[in-house]
């Protein structure tokens, strides 16, 4: 939406908290892959937020995950906000970005 | 009791398998995927049937085949059902709680099926949203919750014995 990316600056930056808040991590390829954006584009959004403070990373193997700042004053008001925006999503969208299980799936359990 | 067949509701086979259990003083709880789709009347739907049971499993395997199911790895199948029956490894635990006691139940054909309560599905689901960021098991907290009466006292003072105030009030804002 036009309102969102002109408060978060653009488009990549939107998804990528849209996906951190949702999920409560996220990684450059992951982020990309799903809402099919360069990883390039992501990458520099999420250390854009970084540098702000808006996020953290963390390594866990090769891969650099991505959360929201434990110490961010106003964590529990961007995650309410970004919480709204996933609430008045459209259902498709919602179901496309944002509804991956998660939870575990025992191993040779049939999908 | 109808014997297994392809129209064999979920609920109706819970309840053959219950009492094919209980012949053999087995006990068992139904919980997992198919109470959500009980409680929101197949808005979620689930195929496995998920009972825990404290009984041995050669025993339960035994019960089992006298209803014409076979072993598939750990999951029970039937030729004439494309519902699985799964018995996972007890006890009955919400998150850290453990052991719980099922405090829902329903009656089909006669026979009692224990099950977790509403409020205990929620925080079931709940526990998955927690700590691995499911949002399909929020969805499913939250389409209880809109279908049945909730102890949100209960579900508060779990949910800060997890330490997850946090998520709750994801819930809460969910819900209003």
């Amino acid at each position: 939406m036009e309102m969102y990316k002109a408060l978060f600056g653009n488009r990549v930056a939107e998804a990528c908290l849209l996906y951190i808040v949702n999920y409560g991590e996220g990684y450059i390829n992951g982020i990309a892959k799903i809402f099919g954006i360069a990883p390039r584009q992501v990458q520099l959004q999420l250390e854009r937020l970084e540098a702000g403070g808006i996020l953290v990373s963390q390594f866990s193997g090769n891969i650099k995950l991505f959360r929201l700042n434990p110490r961010l004053a106003i964590k529990a008001e961007l995650i309410a906000l970004v919480e709204k925006m996933l609430v008045l999503m459209p259902e498709e969208q919602t179901e496309q970005f944002f509804r991956e299980r998660r939870r575990p799936r025992r191993t040779g359990k049939a999908l | 009791m109808r014997k297994i067949a392809a129209n064999t509701t979920r609920e109706e086979l819970a309840a053959i398998v219950v009492k094919k259990l209980t012949e053999h003083q087995i006990d068992a709880v139904l919980v997992g995927g198919s109470v959500v789709s009980i409680y929101t009347n197949n808005k979620y739907e689930s195929r496995d049937l998920d009972f825990i049971s404290p009984a041995d499993h050669k025993k339960i395997t035994q019960a089992m085949s006298e209803l014409g199911f076979e072993s598939a790895g750990k999951d029970f199948v039937h030729p004439s059902t494309s519902f699985t029956v799964e018995f996972p490894t007890g006890p009955l635990a919400i998150g850290d709680d453990l052991p719980v006691q099922a405090e829902g139940h329903m009656k089909v054909s006669g026979v009692t099926i224990k099950m977790f309560s509403p409020t205990q599905s929620v925080m079931d689901r709940l526990t998955w949203f927690y700590f691995s960021n499911d949002r399909q098991c929020l969805d499913q907290a939250i389409w209880i919750a809109q279908k049945h009466p909730i102890d949100i006292e209960k579900v508060k003072q779990w949910s800060a014995r997890e330490r997850q105030e946090e998520k709750l009030q994801v819930f809460l804002n969910r819900i209003k």
